[in-house]
């Protein structure tokens, strides 16, 4: 409870009109897929992504993500909502809006009997507003960039997993593109690859390209996003820049005591809010209060203390308490 | 060093441009006729003429029972084109036409290749006429590729006498050919038709062997339908029933009756079998 | 919001599929449009009675035509092996009696004629060249010549209508030579044939006990030759034997069209006999046959052939034994045999070897057999 209560807080701090408005990239309003089967796989979500950030689109498998992502793109037909992209209301301006969106949705696909280069070649001939005249050049600076340029020639069938992932962040790349939808782009790479892929989207961000990156690791949009947007089973529910989220990761402290009901009854006599008792340990969010105030009068009381300690949450706290349950859990 | 500050990129503002190209279509056709299975099919088909000409020089030159044409081939070495059009008509063009077909949408579906294909932006119609305009090529080129074979090794191997038409009448072999190229125009029309369904059944599934094996049971149906007496007052509206119409080119004079009749039957089966791939296409949620 | 747009979604949905839907009733409707105006536009003719037509019939005369006719039988013939039954059309001529078969005539005067009928992937032609006849199949590639003697010549002068039977004019013919004071004759309503406006005779038999209810002639209101012939049987709506023109022109077609020589590789069967093919008539020769009653119940009884010999086709031996055998058979106090049944005629083949046949009721059969 105290995970929407929070959330709920983030997202209103992320609808101020400063951040918003006309210009964001992405911004979607009761966006809701049902499936023919009944199952709601997206429930009224009201993403924000604003133009320039990198947004950390997160959540466990199967929480929804690619489905937001397959409805902005207008793979699949929404089932109530609207959303816009780049200031243009999608689907209808899609012919005008997703040539300067690259994406990649759930994994790489490409013809595995052409080459890598061939596979772009098609995408590229398939764009209606790209210059043939310049497709040699941009399809060799697209492998260059992620490294594929020796294994361009090569049939996408003996391309590695890596590899794959790579020429599809390749064909996201072909044009230049003023948003970036990266669905789980480090899939299947290995540790380099991953550091290269952050380090594309950070030099691709600073030249003023918005990233929506999904991903169902937090360690990936720790450390360049810029907003974050948290998904759990099929509704957003957490959205705002990765400081209102820390913020809101609020320091707690644990008192472990062979007393711990007068401990809880000590701290709810001070103020603090909803002490919880869990065995032998007494937790409790640190609110205003000083730790060492808290200390002495624990001790005043005549609480055995045998261990005090106050923990700056760190993000995957905060996501565990938003999603309750950790990452990398399906379903 | 928050993005958000980032100033805008000068090339976000505008539109971009669309041009109308045939750059897609190019790389559809390179695609369906670069691809090696669909060569293998290509050269199935091409196989069948080589092999009525060689089987019909080996035997003895009592003519008997057979195929069409297959009697006259002795005579003239142009029969072996029309012995080998007629001989495929039944059943391994329609396979072949099912598997380009059949693969059309639900090949990229089943890849994943449709998702980014329709994110580039490819709008649904037209990779639609697309899909569609590079499986027409597919069923011309395979009429053709029978019937020029067929020609090429039936001069090889037979004289090339003037030809006797269906009426008994004898023409020479420009007129011969002229006709012959437009009994294989009008199969491969008659095809594209057959494609036009198939690439509907290929907008079902994900499978593209699904789709190739219906289209394909379709095309069979159609035509034991036909042979069913019974059934003469449906005859006229199925798919098969007006493909042997070619016929009609090869009397004296030449009648126009059935042929055009057939291609109104084709048409129509575009037309219908096109709406309904594009209505169900328009609409189908992309979830592979 | 959400709940305004998803009756949208399933709006445009509805229409989507409309598309589809609507070019189907297009593609249906296109042919069938055609058809349907030239049957329902009744052309307005100045009135004639049915002696006028029937005098008009007579006295058609026309220098050349040519055109594509297409005869349907819907006889209600069991289904038969042996009996070319598919509607796409064998080019044997002996297929003619069950299914839909397409031919195109060529006239030029009487002594210039070519008949072609129309296979799949075949054709069989009568080519009628003054003295010189042929006939040509494409399926077995062989060609019979006969050189008709002088004077049939001028026999098929004085003759009306020298062509086939499967042609309107000659069905007409037939179906005039049954006019007694047994027939009623009357006019309906002016239809249009192969895009001509034409008046519509109507021949129906005053015996109930006819299986032929009536038959009617659409005859050309500008050169009076007959466009169209049905024959309906009693019980049934649909003509069950129609031949008639698809498509006509009165324009005479050229002398090349008569002109045949049989293609290289063909075997030629040169028929010296003096009498015409066995192509305008059926009936099996067998002994004189008698005729029981008149007009239209009449009865003809005959012996059967020893075996069909038309024109020595594949056709003969076996599967015609095969045919016979599958027929029902029948039994009472004028013997035994098989009977063969259809909308317009019944034939009954007795054990001992006799033929009864007219377009009457089994019962009829057996009564005359009976005599």
């Amino acid at each position: 409870m105290t995970a929407t209560a929070r959330a709920g807080s983030v997202a209103a701090r992320s609808t101020d009109p400063a951040r918003t408005g006309s210009g964001d990239a992405i911004r979607t309003e009761g966006r809701t897929k049902r499936f023919r089967s009944g199952q709601v796989a997206v429930d009224r979500i009201d993403l924000v992504v604003p133009r320039g950030s990198v947004y950390g689109f997160l959540g466990p498998n199967g929480s929804g993500k690619t489905t937001t992502i397959r409805m902005l793109l207008g793979l699949i037909t929404p089932t109530a909502g609207s959303h816009s992209m780049l200031g243009e209301p999608m689907p209808r301006a899609a012919a005008d809006v997703l040539p300067r969106v690259g994406a990649l949705v759930e994994g790489p696909a490409f013809h595995p009997h052409l080459s890598g280069r061939r596979n772009l070649a098609r995408l590229d001939a398939a764009d209606r507003t790209s210059d043939p005249r310049t497709a040699t050049t941009r399809i060799g600076t697209a492998l260059e960039r992620v490294g594929l340029t020796a294994a361009a020639g090569k049939r996408y069938r003996a391309y590695s997993l890596g590899m794959r992932q790579r020429l599809g962040i390749a064909a996201a790349l072909l044009q230049p593109r003023d948003l970036l939808v990266l669905d789980e782009p480090t899939n299947g790479l290995d540790p380099q690859g991953t550091r290269e892929v952050r380090g594309l989207v950070e030099s691709l961000a600073h030249g003023g390209t918005t990233v929506l990156l999904s991903s169902h690791l937090l360690s990936e949009v720790d450390q360049v996003c810029t907003h974050v947007g948290v998904m759990h089973v099929g509704r957003l529910v957490s959205q705002g820049t990765i400081e209102d989220l820390r913020t809101a990761a609020v320091p707690r402290v644990h008192v472990r005591t062979s007393r711990p009901d007068d401990a809880a009854a000590v701290l709810r006599r001070l103020g603090v809010p909803a002490p919880t008792v869990h065995s032998g340990e007494v937790v409790a969010d640190l609110g205003p209060f000083e730790p060492e105030a808290l200390l002495r009068e624990l001790v005043l009381a005549d609480v055995p203390v045998r261990e005090f300690r106050v923990d700056t949450a760190d993000l995957e706290d905060v996501f565990v308490a938003l999603t309750g349950e950790g990452f990398d859990v399906s379903g | 060093m928050s993005a958000v500050e980032a100033v805008a990129p000068v090339r976000a503002t505008s539109r971009p441009r669309r041009v109308v190209s045939t750059r897609f279509l190019r790389s559809e056709l390179r695609l369906v006729f670069g691809r090696l299975r669909n060569l293998a099919v290509l050269a199935v088909l091409a196989g069948v003429p080589i092999l009525i000409a060689v089987a019909v020089r080996l035997s003895s030159p009592d003519s008997g029972e057979g195929p069409a044409f297959l009697s006259s081939i002795t005579d003239n070495g142009l029969f072996v084109s029309l012995a080998a059009m007629t001989v495929v008509l039944p059943l391994f063009l329609p396979l072949a036409v099912a598997v380009v077909s059949g693969d059309a949408v639900a090949g990229e579906a089943n890849l994943g290749t449709l998702r980014y294909l329709l994110t580039v932006p490819v709008r649904r119609s037209r990779l639609l006429a697309v899909k569609y305009t590079a499986v027409v090529a597919f069923c011309f080129a395979a009429t053709l590729v029978v019937g020029l074979v067929g020609a090429a090794i039936g001069l090889a191997l037979f004289p090339a006498g003037p030809v006797t038409l269906l009426s008994g009448t004898t023409v020479g072999s420009a007129e011969a050919s002229w006709r012959i190229l437009l009994c294989a125009l009008y199969i491969g029309a008659c095809m594209a038709a057959l494609g036009a369904v198939g690439m509907f059944v290929s907008t079902l599934t994900e499978y593209p062997v699904a789709a190739m094996a219906s289209t394909a049971v379709l095309a069979v149906t159609s035509q034991v339908l036909d042979a069913l007496p019974q059934l003469s007052a449906i005859h006229p509206y199925l798919l098969s029933h007006w493909w042997l119409a070619y016929g009609d080119l090869l009397r004296d004079p030449m009648s126009s009756t059935g042929p055009l009749h057939g291609l109104g039957s084709a048409a129509a089966y575009i037309a219908v079998f096109g709406a309904l791939a594009w209505a169900r296409f328009a609409g189908r949620d992309v979830s592979s | 919001m959400s709940d305004q747009l998803a009756p949208a979604h399933r709006h445009t949905r509805l229409l989507r599929w409309g598309v589809p839907a609507g070019v189907l009733v297009v593609a249906l409707a296109v042919p069938a449009s055609g058809r349907v105006l030239s049957a329902s536009a009744a052309p307005s003719l100045p009135p004639r009675t049915p002696a006028q037509l029937l005098a008009d019939l007579q006295t058609a005369r026309v220098d050349g035509m040519s055109g594509t006719v297409v005869q349907h039988s819907d006889l209600g013939l069991p289904q038969l092996p042996g009996l070319g039954t598919s509607s796409t059309g064998s080019s044997s001529l002996t297929s003619l009696v069950s299914g839909t078969h397409t031919m195109r005539v060529w006239y030029s005067g009487p002594d210039r004629a070519r008949l072609a009928l129309l296979g799949t992937l075949g054709e069989s032609d009568v080519v009628l060249n003054h003295r010189d006849l042929w006939i040509w199949s494409s399926d077995q590639k062989t060609a019979q010549h006969h050189r008709l003697p002088a004077g049939t010549k001028d026999a098929q002068k004085r003759g009306k209508h020298p062509e086939l039977p499967t042609t309107p004019q000659a069905a007409a013919d037939r179906a005039l030579a049954a006019i007694t004071p047994t027939t009623e004759v009357s006019t309906a309503a002016n239809a249009t044939v192969a895009g001509r406006s034409a008046y519509e005779l109507v021949i129906a038999p005053k015996d109930p006990r006819s299986l032929v209810h009536e038959v009617r002639v659409a005859i050309d209101s500008a050169t009076h030759v007959p466009l169209r012939f049905r024959a309906f049987a009693t019980g049934h709506s649909a003509p069950a034997f129609e031949v008639g023109f698809t498509q006509v022109s009165f324009q005479r077609p050229g002398d090349d069209q008569f002109r045949f020589t049989p293609p290289p590789g063909t075997k030629v069967t040169e028929a010296t006999t003096g009498t015409a093919p066995a192509t305008t008539d059926k009936t099996p020769r067998g002994a004189q046959p008698t005729v029981v009653g008149t007009g239209w119940t009449a009865v003809v009884l005959g012996t059967a052939p020893a075996m069909p010999s038309a024109t020595g086709s594949r056709a003969g031996g076996p599967d015609v034994g095969r045919m016979l055998a599958s027929l029902p058979r029948v039994h009472g106090t004028w013997g035994s045999g098989r009977l063969l049944t259809s909308s317009l005629f019944s034939v009954l083949l007795t054990d001992d070897g006799r033929v009864v046949a007219g377009a009457v009721s089994p019962e009829l059969l057996y009564a005359a057999a009976a005599k």
